[in-house]
């Protein structure tokens, strides 16, 4: 049975061979990532040998100074990049379920332009929309806050949370709603008691997904706040600027960026290409 | 009591129901980028430095003729856009539909072998890209140690224009290759075995069945991936900025960093404006293109 699903195989060979150019892909994929996190854990003599050392005693200094409460802790940036990327996911999943709702269950005029519309408004280059937003942001004082980025990103991503969760949506079934209609709950009811909670799954996936995209996001942040909000990436960003280059607190502040997308990568691989291919595939 | 029923099911059914429930989504998709990119439009006629005294003026197509006729930066950026576009669509298109193939030729282990192969997608740009600077340093970087190894001389790589550009290339094709794997791996799946076998039967080899069967169901998938990645491409931020911002001179700027410094540093709004315009233009323009070419396909 085996040998005859590979040879109706769409025309590659699944032998050793290809086997063993998967495990080159893999190493190619994962190297820059495990180097970042060998870095943050050598001291800097350990960095500067040549050749470069790959096993070495791990030195969490580094970890030390961002994460504990001295001069350089990056405990401040950290809270300012979950707060931000918390609310974001807040408000775009509410936004974006009630609208993927829409979508899913209803047919109106306009319906597949609006979708469409929707999703067009993610292939344009966010960066064209800098200038005026910042001349708008100024006008309203409201830069470097906050909410100048939670407001951005909720934006940003909700014809991604939008188009994600109307694929959850779309496979619950109808009738469930429809006697609920009949028992006498209204649209917001049938919505909040019967519908996301037969879509959590779906709902917390796309949650952690627009938690990622915003707690990962550096241009936004790095043009729109200066003093008092500085995320974590756009704190990575400055320790490049500074005259000398320490590479293991910066490779620290990376491992901490990465953190998240990379213990959510293994956890959530069932909901992973369904993600990232959200509004591509049909 | 009872009375309430048929009109609750009613209020359900009413048409007024799907566009409040829009209603919020849209609305900021039009206060925060809708009405933004129009406002641009308007800005991009005007003469207008922050810090200048002047108030602002209307000049018309003064600034797009500037960009286009006598300024250097937008030239430089324009061609390093380009080139870096087509280099790394065609590398991830290439490299792309190989691991696809690969993956789904697997047997077993294909969804951790695919998270695993996902990750550069999911991490943050600006972590990976401070690896990859990490990688190409002239005296710490591994690939410069391999170079060294196999006795060649080492390359300043993110020093000069030509390695730098290499440099971000290669980052930007190693973070966004999955991207195209993924769609083209869903639209492998999704083809029927049966295809397959009747060309099995009908005594097709491998090269046939790829080229003749495969290939061309494909396209479609295909050319979507493509067009989201061309689309990135001209948004592309992090990976330059991380590696060079934009150096050696304006060498490896994409279009996003010329803007930010049009305006953070030059405080020129007007000319940012025009710059974000054309942007917006090419963008558009290039999703159209492919969505031509993906409806081509698929009816032929």
């Amino acid at each position: 049975m085996k040998s005859i699903s590979q040879n109706i195989s769409p025309g590659i060979p699944t032998n050793s061979v290809s086997k063993g150019i998967v495990m080159i892909l893999l190493v190619f994929s994962l190297l820059p990532i495990i180097w970042i996190i060998l870095t943050s854990i050598k001291s800097e003599q350990a960095i500067f040998s040549i050749p470069p050392k790959v096993f070495v005693a791990p030195d969490f200094s580094a970890y030390k100074i961002f994460l504990g409460l001295g001069n350089n802790s990056a405990i401040p940036f950290i809270w300012n990049s979950l707060f931000i990327a918390a609310m974001t996911t807040f408000l775009t999943v509410i936004v974006s379920s009630l609208a993927a709702y829409a979508f899913s269950r209803y047919r109106f005029k306009w319906s597949n332009h609006l979708l469409i519309l929707m999703l067009a408004t993610r292939l344009l280059p966010p960066v064209t929309a800098v200038v005026p937003l910042y001349l708008m942001f100024r006008y309203l004082d409201l830069l470097d806050t906050k909410f100048v980025l939670i407001i951005i990103y909720t934006a940003v991503e909700i014809p991604f949370a939008t188009w994600l969760m109307k694929a959850f949506f779309d496979g619950i079934p109808r009738e469930l709603e429809e006697s609920a209609a009949l028992d006498g709950c209204n649209a917001l009811q049938i919505i909040y008691k019967i519908t996301m909670p037969l879509a959590s799954p779906g709902i917390a996936a796309t949650s952690i997904f627009v938690f990622i995209l915003a707690w990962n996001e550096f241009m936004f942040a790095f043009m729109f706040t200066s003093i008092n909000v500085r995320t974590i990436p756009v704190r990575l960003a400055e320790t490049i600027g500074e005259m000398q280059v320490y590479w293991q607190e910066m490779a620290t502040l990376a491992t901490v960026i990465m953190l998240p997308a990379l213990i959510i990568g293994f956890f959530m691989q069932k909901y992973l290409v369904r993600a990232i291919t959200a509004g591509s595939v049909k | 009591m009872k009375n309430s029923r048929p009109f609750n099911f009613l209020l359900l059914k009413k048409k007024l129901t799907p566009y409040l429930l829009l209603s919020p989504a849209f609305l900021l998709l039009i206060v925060i980028l809708v009405y933004p990119l129009i406002y641009n439009f308007y800005l991009s006629f005007l003469k207008w430095r922050l810090t200048s005294p002047v108030p602002s003026k209307f000049v018309g197509f003064e600034n797009y003729v500037n960009l286009f006729l006598y300024d250097p930066d937008f030239l430089d950026v324009s061609k390093f856009s380009l080139g870096f576009t087509i280099v790394t669509i065609f590398m991830e298109f290439i490299i792309g539909l190989f691991s696809a193939l690969l993956l789904y030729g697997l047997v077993r282990g294909r969804r951790l072998m695919t998270s695993f192969l996902l990750t550069p997608y999911m991490v943050a740009p600006i972590a990976v890209g401070l690896g990859w600077r990490l990688m190409w340093d002239r005296d710490l970087g591994l690939v410069n140690f391999f170079l060294v190894f196999i006795g060649l001389d080492k390359i300043n790589w993110l020093a000069e224009s030509m390695p730098a550009f290499w440099a971000i290339v290669i980052s930007e094709v190693w973070r966004s290759t999955p991207f195209v794997t993924m769609i083209l791996l869903a639209g492998l799946t999704s083809l029927s075995n049966e295809i397959f076998e009747a060309a099995h039967i009908d005594g097709a080899n491998r090269w046939q069945t790829f080229w003749k069967i495969t290939f061309p169901l494909i396209l479609p998938p295909l050319a979507v991936s493509l067009m989201f990645q061309t689309i990135f491409k001209l948004r592309v931020f992090d990976i330059p900025f991380i590696l060079t911002e934009g150096g050696p001179g304006t060498s490896t700027m994409p279009y996003g960093m010329l803007i930010h410094r049009t305006y953070f540093k030059y405080f020129d709004v007007g000319k940012a404006a025009a710059i974000s315009v054309v942007l917006l233009f090419i963008g558009i323009v290039v999703a159209m293109i492919y969505v031509k070419i993906s409806k081509m396909k698929q009816t032929s």
